[in-house]
């Protein structure tokens, strides 16, 4: 087969996982030909599908970073947001076989993440004990007081405003319904389209552009004589 | 399409997330660059989007590593299908049999065999398993012959201890270049235990200057921790003191430069702790500064 020199194939190695078990390293890699051409999305879901535990994890790791941030950001709290990464992922591993490719990935999986943070957000009334205290390396500190480390030149009261204006923003985040909250948190920080939006809720675009409304005008009332 | 100041108002939140439709948003620009209420009204609109937007939290650092390992621990052990099987299946549904003669096939065949063949040889710690192959394209001339061009997948395991050069090597090449955060942090990690060698301790400094996630540049200071003392550790640790936006990171260096020798402080450090006093914000790494040149005999001031 001298033609398949003229191929120009060239194989690449990237990790994938690391397990140590044992006292033994494991390190699975990929090596693919040609350049960086991954099996499409498609391809993966039906190998997880089919049981496969490793393309299971590659579609894990394709969403579960925005997963966590969502949920941390919504619910303040390590434990809350890792309670929800576990079962919103341990819920599309169990259904996945159901997955019939009539929407996208993202879209199903986001309807799982936000219908469990949406009753964990009413049941635990969340937005009632909202807590300023994050966790930090230095353990619980007040975001009050994190606001604001631009490492420029020492501003006293320019760190007092940012300060006010964190916890202004905190309480008019506290104070929005659960889902005026969600629709806020997929569109100013995640960046997801309001279309996208409404089918990770399963509503109209119209719906979550509504929303979206209701938020806007209360952000303008609580913060606009403030910036 | 005119429209009033009343309407415009109402509008801007979402022209800022570029969600109206294109006739809409020509129609408040259209108002806003006559009318300068409604543009002063547009920039308290966006100052308030980004005020909002600097508000936003992120997980601690080490959360997603801890999620990806319990819900590894959490998944029920799912009955693995054949991967032979499987690659037979993707092949079979890569290639639309309509268009593509059988002799293709064992072309496509054996390209993945002679492909397979140009791996480097697998030794006893090393697994290679079957490829997954899709069809990137075909092309065939008039005389019958057809060309086919696979994209192939193929896993491989690499074992042995953390300390084993060639797991080594992998470890470093992931600490550097692993698109995925949790990954790199996981690799870092597994580095700490190898950093009495200078490619591993190179490798560490590298990830505490550079790596853009925080939880990274954590793991590779606990790495660093028991080569403080020496000089290349020590200056990276000064230039982390004075670059890194991460207050528990900046916390943290102070303490490895100063754990040591806390007073005998040299006049490098005792300077960059005098200058950090100045333009250090975070009230807690000003403490910890502060505790460092007082035990030190030095002043918090620079005169």
């Amino acid at each position: 087969m001298g033609n398949c020199e003229h191929w120009g194939v060239t194989f690449f190695h990237t990790l994938r996982r690391i397990e140590v078990l044992n006292g033994e390293t494991r390190v699975a890699l990929t090596g693919q030909t040609r350049l960086a051409v991954n099996l499409d999305e498609a391809s993966v879901i039906r190998a997880a599908q089919a049981g496969d535990q490793d393309a299971f994890e590659r579609l894990v790791r394709g969403y579960d970073q925005s997963v966590l941030k969502l949920a941390y950001s919504l619910l303040r709290s390590p434990d809350d947001a890792q309670d929800i990464y576990q079962e919103a992922f341990l819920r599309v591993h169990k259904n996945l076989h159901q997955f019939r490719f009539d929407c996208s990935f993202h879209t199903w999986l986001y309807r799982i993440v936000t219908n469990l943070c949406l009753d964990l957000l009413r049941k635990r009334k969340v937005r009632k004990e909202e807590s300023t205290v994050i966790e930090t390396a230095e353990g619980p500190r007040d975001r009050a007081e994190l606001t604001g480390d631009t490492r420029a030149s020492i501003d006293p009261q320019r760190a007092l405003v940012s300060g006010q204006l964190r916890q202004r923003i905190d309480r008019v985040l506290g104070e929005l319904t659960a889902r005026e909250r969600m629709v806020f948190e997929m569109r100013h920080y995640e960046g997801m389209r309001l279309r996208a939006i409404g089918e990770a809720l399963g509503t109209s675009e119209e719906a979550a552009k509504n929303c979206l409304f209701r938020v806007t005008q209360k952000m303008r009332v609580a913060l606009g004589d403030f910036v | 399409m005119k429209l009033a100041c009343e309407q415009v108002r109402e509008s801007l939140s979402l022209l800022l997330y570029g969600e109206l439709s294109f006739g809409e948003e020509e129609a408040v620009q259209s108002h806003l660059s006559g009318c300068a209420e409604c543009r002063a009204a547009f920039e308290t609109e966006r100052g308030w989007h980004d005020s909002v937007a600097l508000a936003k939290v992120e997980p601690p650092a080490d959360l997603l590593v801890k999620c990806r390992q319990q819900l590894r621990a959490n998944l029920p052990a799912a009955a693995p299908e054949g991967r032979m099987r499987r690659w037979w299946n993707e092949l079979r549904e890569g290639i639309h049999w309509g268009w593509v003669a059988k002799p293709a096939l064992g072309l496509a065949l054996v390209a993945v065999g002679y492909l397979g063949a140009r791996l480097p040889g697998a030794p006893g710690n090393e697994t290679i398993a079957e490829a997954t192959a899709r069809v990137r394209y075909v092309e065939a001339d008039a005389a019958g012959n057809v060309r086919i061009v696979l994209d192939e997948t193929r896993p491989r395991m690499v074992a042995g201890r953390a300390d084993d050069p060639q797991v080594q090597r992998w470890l470093l090449a992931a600490a550097r270049e692993a698109s995925d955060p949790g990954l790199r942090a996981e690799t870092v990690a597994l580095l700490q235990g190898g950093a009495g060698t200078l490619d591993v301790r190179r490798a560490l400094v590298a990830a505490l200057e550079s790596d853009p996630n925080a939880g990274v540049r954590l793991k590779a200071l606990e790495g660093l921790r028991r080569h403080a003392g020496e000089k290349d550790t020590r200056q990276a640790l000064l230039r982390v003191l004075g670059a890194d936006d991460n207050p528990g990171i900046r916390t943290q260096a102070i303490d490895l430069l100063t754990e040591n020798s806390p007073r005998a402080l040299d006049a490098q450090m005792v300077g960059m702790l005098q200058q950090l006093m100045r333009r250090e914000e975070n009230g807690y790494v000003r403490e910890r500064c502060e505790k460092a040149l007082r035990l030190a005999n030095a002043s918090a001031e620079i005169f």
